[in-house]
């Protein structure tokens, strides 16, 4: 039997598809909101009201995530690449994993990364989750000013208006939505089909390559 | 000569006194006043006709007869009489004077002189106020003046309503500062609006000057400057009768219905006017929105729901209860929507949009007017038009847009074009309707195939508010030109940037085809992970 790690704890996985849900219903209603010329699946208002409300969840989420792996510091060791002296480490290392899912993966090599509860993720996901919390203030933001521009005026103002404010906020939908299209994708790229998401879901545990 | 004058003296005493030898004797001028006791003897001596007897106009009465006769109607009677006036006063004289001139065909002297009791005009000038002297002729209903092109106005002046209206207290001189009763020059006129005109505003402006000021600068002054129909003061304010009634129909409804019916049809069917018609006093009337002399465009106005804020001031709170942003109820989002839409965009009966927008300075927040435009890119007024529209399609497109953002911006003034949701048809912007009937439906507004969208115009105007209006291409709206000077105007949904949706587009492509490519690869490359795993064990 292969040995187990304990990478994805109960908080961390409930975070997690809290946060999948959100962006599930934020994607389908903002998109739904803004071509309803094109397809119209549920009413405008009623894809407003869905939206707004998985977009107050998605900031309140974000919110201890936030809390939770700055105090416990967490967020240093899993979602920074990499500190300042050792940026030619990790490129080589994100260049190296990149070869293992262009080319290693597909003659069977290993994985050359070891995944371990102080560094879960590998140069790929690091670099990717780096940018998706990054980027996720910045997308939170621009909705509150969506979703009240009287309220929060002086913000789009310093943000050059509110069609600035919409095009950030629609750019930043297009890099989740692709990206959850290729995450959702990696996430069947485990031992089996099922085992990265029945440890993300069920069990917490990954099986070590 | 003198001697020659004496002689012609003589001979004209000699003429009157042998002319009334036949008839009544001066002596016997008691005889008369024996009957003829409306004036005292002593009365008609002192009056400038005293001197004379009573025959030398009553001609050819002899005193057994005239008891006998019947007598003329008195209407007859005086004009027959009046003849009597022009034998001493020269017809060609009178006709010289202005104030005789305009009046010898329409009155009789005894309608302003009394015959009998006329005291000399220097007496008379002297002994009563201005009003009752201009009055002796101006209180006479027949009085007319008529223009050169036919037109004809009474000259009377009811004194009672005169005295009873708000310029009651002022002497006629006030206004009509070229008369006196000393002066009442000949003043001949093409028609009644040049009549009107010399008076209106400029008399008005000496206590009004600031309704006259605003007045000038308002829709109706601006087009008396361009030789436009549009009415002046007393047009709508009847100099000598005007009153200060806040709800006289005549005057803040009725007057403007002679030159907008289409706006008053429109309008009596509106909530406004059935609640002025069920006695509301507070449901206003044309000028309770149109302040009267500040009547501006209202069309293409950022400022449109201002007049309506006047009366419904708790509007953001009504709109709450249903209109807000899930999950909170917020009066901002109100606010927003309020300070974007016209409200009869959605409680008219038209119930449809289009999109004005209103170039600003972004630093200054200021409108970048014609003048601007003039000063700082040097184009004549006649010219704007092509400048702005240089491939002259009758349409301002994004790229047009895009250069005069440019060309502003080389001259330190940063363009943003304000957008504001109006009605299409100002007319039938009149007519709102109760509140059940109002729009609520966000997709009508929240779509890109909306109609609400369908025509966008920009609108420059003047220092004095008067626009420029061109039509703006539909693309003005949705393309990455638009990102700059329309960076402060988004309907979500509606004006959505084309660049995004390709991005979007590719995006979505190149998200399956990673996994899938790498899904091919995976199903050809099977075989090598195989023999691999076999080499392992």
């Amino acid at each position: 039997m292969k040995d187990k790690v304990y990478l994805h704890p109960l908080p961390v996985r409930i975070w997690h598809w809290v946060n999948a849900i959100c962006f599930f219903f934020l994607l389908l209603t903002g998109l739904q909101m803004r071509y309803g010329d094109v397809v119209t699946i549920i009413p405008f208002r009623t894809a407003v009201t869905i939206h707004n409300i998985f977009g107050f969840l998605l900031a309140a989420n974000f919110l201890l995530w936030a809390i939770y792996y700055h105090v416990t510091g967490k967020v240093f060791s899993l979602y920074i690449p990499a500190k300042p002296g050792q940026i030619g480490i990790f490129l080589k290392s994100l260049i190296r994993q990149s070869i293992y899912y262009g080319y290693g993966l597909l003659i069977g090599e290993r994985n050359p990364h070891e995944p371990k509860p102080e560094n879960k993720f590998n140069p790929l996901q690091k670099i990717s989750y780096h940018f998706v919390m990054l980027f996720m203030p910045i997308q939170i933001l621009t909705g509150f000013m969506l979703w009240n521009p009287s309220y929060f005026s002086r913000w789009i103002d310093l943000l050059g208006g509110i069609l600035t404010v919409d095009t950030i906020h629609v750019f930043l939908t297009i890099f989740y939505l692709a990206f959850i299209v290729v995450h959702l994708y990696f996430a069947t790229l485990g031992p089996t089909f099922f085992s990265h998401i029945k440890a993300m879901f069920i069990t917490g545990y990954e099986e070590e390559h | 000569m003198l001697v020659k004058k004496r002689i012609c003296l003589l001979l004209l005493i000699f003429a009157i006194f042998g002319f009334s030898s036949e008839c009544l004797s001066k002596e016997e001028k008691k005889t008369c006043f024996q009957c003829h006791t409306a004036f005292s003897q002593a009365d008609y001596n002192s009056s400038v006709h005293g001197q004379f007897t009573c025959t030398v106009c009553h001609k050819g009465l002899k005193l057994e007869e005239h008891i006998k006769e019947r007598r003329p109607k008195k209407d007859e009677w005086r004009k027959t009489l009046n003849g009597e006036c022009l034998v001493c006063h020269d017809l060609k004289i009178l006709s010289e004077k202005p104030n005789h001139r305009s009046v010898l065909n329409q009155l009789l002297c005894s309608e302003c002189h009394d015959p009998h009791l006329s005291k000399p005009l220097r007496t008379v000038r002297k002994s009563i106020e201005e009003r009752d002297y201009c009055l002796k002729c101006h209180g006479k209903k027949g009085l007319k003046m008529r223009f050169k092109n036919g037109e004809l106005i009474s000259l009377y002046v009811d004194e009672k309503e005169f005295l009873k209206s708000a310029h009651g207290k002022k002497p006629c001189t006030f206004c009509h500062e070229e008369f006196s009763k000393g002066r009442h020059p000949r003043k001949l006129y093409e028609s009644k609006r040049d009549f009107v005109k010399e008076l209106s505003p400029k008399a008005c402006a000496r206590c009004h000057a600031d309704e006259c000021r605003r007045y000038e600068r308002c829709v109706h002054g601006a087009s008396v400057k361009k030789k436009g129909i549009a009415p002046l003061c007393s047009d709508c304010h009847r100099p000598h009768y005007v009153r200060i009634e806040k709800h006289d129909m005549e005057l803040h409804l009725l007057k403007c219905v002679e030159c907008h019916k289409d706006v008053y049809d429109a309008y009596k069917e509106s909530v406004h006017f059935k609640a002025f018609e069920r006695g509301n006093k507070n449901a206003p009337l044309c000028t309770g929105c149109h302040k009267p002399h500040d009547v501006l465009i209202t069309s293409f106005n950022l400022k449109n729901n201002e007049v309506c804020f006047e009366c419904h001031k708790k509007v953001e709170k009504a709109h709450v209860k249903w209109f807000y942003n899930p999950p909170f109820r917020s009066s901002s989002f109100v606010k927003f929507h309020l300070e974007s839409i016209t409200c009869n965009v959605c409680h008219g009966t038209e119930k449809k949009g289009a999109v004005y927008l209103h170039p600003y300075d972004k630093r200054t927040r200021t409108p970048i007017t014609l003048e601007k435009i003039e000063e700082t890119l040097g184009v004549k007024r006649e010219n704007i038009g092509i400048y702005l529209d240089a491939d002259r399609d009758g349409y301002l497109s994004a790229n047009e847009t895009w250069r005069l953002f440019g060309s502003l911006i080389d001259r330190k003034i940063t363009l943003t074009l304000l957008g504001w949701m109006d009605v299409r048809d100002p007319v039938l912007s009149h007519l709102t309707e109760p509140k059940e009937k109002a729009l609520r439906n966000c997709e009508v507004c929240h779509r890109a195939d909306s109609p609400f969208f369908k025509d966008a115009f920009v609108v420059i105007r003047d220092n004095y508010g008067w626009p420029m209006v061109f039509r703006a291409h539909k693309d003005l709206l949705s393309t990455k030109s638009a990102l700059s000077p329309l960076s402060e105007f988004y309907v979500f949904g509606s004006t959505r940037l084309k660049i995004v949706d390709l991005l979007l587009v590719i995006a979505i492509i190149g998200a399956i085809l990673v996994p899938s490519s790498h899904i091919l690869l995976r199903i050809v490359t099977r075989k090598w992970r195989r023999e691999g795993a076999r080499h392992e064990r």
